[in-house]
């Protein structure tokens, strides 16, 4: 250890541009940009692969795994027993909870969530309740009595940028992997008993599919920003399409494009890449 | 919870000296010996057992020492829908602030934490639970909690604990219940049908299929008798603990507080004495950096068994001298009135 | 009004719920039940071991293990400056354990509870022996263990172990060896390896040993419940033997990663 290494050329370059990275990230991506490029060799408009993997936790009702680069997002869903709200007696919970722990980024700590993950499952929540994704009347399992509750838990296990879309991917596979046991309802015990054997899949009306996109230097639209890209945009746009590839909804966060047409740009590119990806990951 | 608040030069003083030939401790103790072990019970009267332990309380002016107080205290517990009818165990360690003056309020609640779970896993474990915390079966049980404090700390923390449970379980009591039953008149819809024709058999599938209904209500009671209860089943099984503090070759018992600091592993051996002759263990945790290999493991296993079966001999006959003392003031209360 | 289990920075679901109650009377009847043979494996067999290091690309060092159903991600961020501002001339090594809300056959409520704990100590214990610390005085050596899946507490000790000790080569930190983890209960009159969560429960004892093969050393014994001291070594003996092999699996799967 006392003798200095010493490095080829080839290792010497690499070493100056990621010590030029780290202590100059905004510079470092500004560089790739004006060349047309992404720091990972992307276009600004490509994608990374999204790879999915559903129903692979025996302890769930449903799961999923779903991969976006390296970001990777594990969900669950746990069904339990519940009696209803009194004013919507046939409805059924449907509680979506993204956890961004530490294990995944040096970003995170221990303990509570943070405001990264507040904010995210509040969206999530946003995205799947309110897109009507599940009626909550078809989790009823008794009028007044008891309802389905549906834990539905992501949880990434690596952080690279885009877990929103990736958690929202995870979430809905989830959801449809989702088998629910036969239950009843027993009026003299007052108690809900279920089926060992037979189960029911969730009557999922919509798709909602999520697209992000991260708007750098108020002109430029990267699409599915990594986590090196993140910290640098000026804000972030995110486009969710239904399984016809109609607009379910658009929202920004932070700052948006100076340019006037980024909103159609991006809903367009979206388009593209749900013509692109949806098929070959719902079938 | 290597507390390093002795210096090195001190630490390695302590390690020669028990790594030497002849062996030598600060206190002059054998490596084999305890300091004095005090123990008395029945000191929490609200209780339903308690006890309080210290170890290595000084002669002269009765200070310092590892001092511990167990409680158990039984609560009714209305079962949940699918569990295990037959009452609960928890045990829980707290430590006063003033015990570890040197650790921050945080580094308080982990030690804390850890004391529990090495209690609760033990004591709470399958193998050694009373069978008599069953109140109605299927509905109501016992839950026992077994509260440890630690007053202060001079040392071999887990030994203490578990004996200060183990007295405090021998001394426990639990109320006598008597069951009570309250059963509706079989099929009450059954009787207002009779007589009518050709509903008997509608109403007779009805009930059929009742018989998890609510036709019975019970309940217990607690008759008013003059002692506190019966004791714990199987409390001769409650386990002790031997802490083997590994300064290789040697091993001793009963660390004080700089020698805990300057030794690297511990080995935690719990056992248990059904019969004296075949012993079980327990629990098993090693604590501390540092490593062992097998045969050096078998040794030190046999060895502990011969110490913890001193130790639980020391402790029972205590135990009974206790329970005659008790008796004994009672006995004198009763006769002065 | 104040709810328990109520947090405002989770989305929150109804008051309470109640995990699902099946019908007893359609018990499968081929079920496993206590005393009975061993089913699906022999006694001393342990389910395959599938393990992948480095695959959480933001940690220092990091492995995903798979056994039977048992599935566990271990990241390593370290060493780092401690927040502690006492001096310390050795490193210290934080393990945290999380399981999954949906890793059990009951849904955990997201909060750190006693098994959390009591799993992190000893992880803790199986690897602190092998981590050469005092090369790296006031740092903090971070260990986050994800349990995706368990199957026995037990199971997720030993597996645990074995990820971490892998993790915290890949990511480049001093050890001495790398430590092998086995757990073992005793059923009946037999010694079964490698318990199932269903085998465990069942069981008079458990016990878990680890050891770094390497160095013919044993760094922690996890015993639990009613074993006879006989038993005990005999667990230790067959434990010791079978780390053996799972330290060739994983040394080898190390050698492969990172000679890439």
């Amino acid at each position: 250890m006392t003798s200095p290494q010493t490095l080829s050329q080839e290792d010497q370059e690499g070493l100056k541009a990621s010590v030029f990275q780290r202590l100059h990230p905004r510079a470092y991506l500004e560089r790739f940009v004006a060349e047309g490029y992404r720091p990972d060799g992307r276009s600004f408009s490509s994608w990374r692969d999204v790879s999915v993997n559903v129903g692979s936790i025996s302890t769930a009702n449903g799961s999923a795994l779903v991969r976006i680069g390296n970001t990777t997002v594990v969900c669950g869903v746990k069904a339990e027993v519940a009696e209803p709200e009194l004013d919507c007696d046939t409805k059924g919970f449907l509680v979506p909870n993204l956890d961004l722990p530490a294990l995944c980024s040096p970003r995170f700590k221990p303990g509570p969530p943070s405001d990264e993950a507040q904010v995210l499952s509040a969206r999530l929540n946003e995205a799947i309740v309110a897109s009507g994704v599940l009626p909550l009347e078809s989790l009823c399992i008794h009028p007044r009595k008891s309802v389905w509750t549906l834990y539905v838990d992501a949880i990434c296990i690596n952080y690279d940028g885009n877990a929103f879309d990736a958690a929202l991917l995870a979430m809905i596979l989830a959801l449809k992997n989702t088998r629910l046991p036969k239950a009843q309802y027993d009026e003299q015990t007052g108690r809900t008993l279920c089926s060992r054997t037979e189960t029911d899949g969730l009557s999922i009306q919509r798709i909602p599919f999520a697209v992000s996109f991260g708007i750098f230097d108020s002109s430029h639209i990267l699409a599915d920003p990594s986590s090196f890209e993140e910290p640098l945009l000026d804000g972030t746009l995110t486009v969710i399409l239904d399984e016809h590839a109609d607009i379910l909804s658009a929202s920004q966060i932070g700052v948006g494009s100076s340019t006037q047409d980024a909103l159609s740009t991006c809903i367009s590119q979206a388009k593209q890449h749900h013509a692109a990806v949806f098929k070959s990951i719902y079938t | 919870m290597a507390s390093s608040h002795i210096s090195k030069a001190e630490s390695s003083y302590i390690q020669a000296g028990l790594t030497s030939k002849d062996p030598q401790r600060l206190d002059g103790r054998n490596l084999g010996d305890y300091r004095a072990v005090a123990l008395e019970t029945g000191v929490a009267p609200l209780a339903n057992g308690s006890a309080k332990l210290n170890i290595g309380r000084n002669p002269h002016n009765g200070s310092g020492g590892t001092e511990v107080v167990a409680a158990t205290k039984l609560e009714v517990e209305t079962l949940e829908e699918g569990a295990v009818d037959k009452g609960r165990v928890v045990c829980t360690v707290t430590c006063s602030p003033a015990a570890y003056p040197h650790l921050s309020p945080n580094a308080v609640e982990d030690l804390q934490y850890d004391l529990t779970t090495v209690i609760n896993q033990t004591l709470a474990h399958p193998s050694l639970h009373p069978g008599n915390l069953r109140i109605i079966p299927g509905r109501k049980s016992w839950l026992l909690n077994v509260d440890l404090v630690v007053l202060a700390d001079a040392g071999n923390i887990y030994d203490a604990l578990f004996m200060a449970a183990r007295a405090a379980l021998w001394d426990t009591k639990v109320p006598r219940t008597r069951f009570v039953q309250f059963k509706a008149r079989k099929g009450g819809v059954d009787n207002v049908g009779k007589g009518g024709d050709g509903m008997d058999v509608h109403q007779d599938v009805t009930s059929g299929f009742d018989t998890r209904g609510a036709h019975s209500a019970a309940d217990f009671e607690l008759p008013d008798y003059w002692d506190e209860g019966e004791v714990l089943d199987g409390r001769d099984r409650w386990p002790i603990c031997i802490t083997l503090n590994l300064v290789p070759p040697n091993h001793f018992l009963d660390a004080t507080t700089s020698e805990e600091s300057a030794v690297p592993l511990k080995l935690l051996l719990v056992f248990s004495f059904a019969s004296i002759e075949v012993p079980t263990i327990q629990a098993m945790r090693f604590i501390g950096t540092g490593e062992t290999s097998s045969p050096e493991l078998r040794q030190l296993i046999k060895e502990g068994q011969r110490y913890a079966a001193d130790t639980f001999k020391a402790l029972q006959s205590k135990l009974k001298a206790e329970d005659v003392r008790r008796n004994q003031k009672t006995r004198e209360l009763f006769a002065s009135r | 009004m104040a709810q328990i289990g109520f947090d405002r920075r989770r989305i929150n679901g109804p008051e309470e719920s109640f995990a699902v109650i099946f019908e007893d009377n359609e018990e499968d009847p081929s079920k496993w039940k206590a005393g009975m043979a061993r089913v699906g494996r022999l006694p001393l067999a342990i389910r395959p071991i599938f393990l992948q290091p480095g695959l959480i690309e933001q940690a220092n060092g990091s492995a995903f293990i798979e056994t039977g159903k048992t599935k566990i991600a271990v990241a390593i961020y370290g060493p780092r400056q401690s927040k502690n501002i006492a001096f310390h001339d050795k490193g210290r090594l934080n393990v945290e354990v999380k399981f999954a809300p949906f890793s059990c056959q009951k849904r955990r409520a997201p909060i750190r509870d006693a098994e959390d704990r009591s799993i992190a100590m000893a992880i803790h214990q199986a690897i602190l022996p092998s981590v050469r610390l005092e090369t790296m005085p006031k740092s903090v050596v971070d260990i986050f263990v994800t349990i995706l899946e368990a199957d026995g507490i037990e199971g997720c000790v030993a597996v645990g172990s074995v990820a971490a000790s892998a993790a915290l080569v890949d990511a480049g930190i001093e050890v001495y060896g790398l430590v092998a983890s086995t757990s073992a209960a005793v059923n009946g009159d037999e010694l079964w390896l490698d318990p199932s969560n269903e085998e465990a429960a069942q069981s008079k004892g458990t016990l878990v040993l680890s050891s770094m093969p390497a160095l013919n050393k044993i760094t922690s014994v996890w015993q639990n419940g009613e074993m006879l001291p006989d038993q005990v070594l005999a667990a230790v003996d067959i434990c010791e033997k079978q780390c053996v092999e799972i330290h060739t699996v994983v040394a080898e799967k190390l050698r492969e990663t990172h000679s890439l």
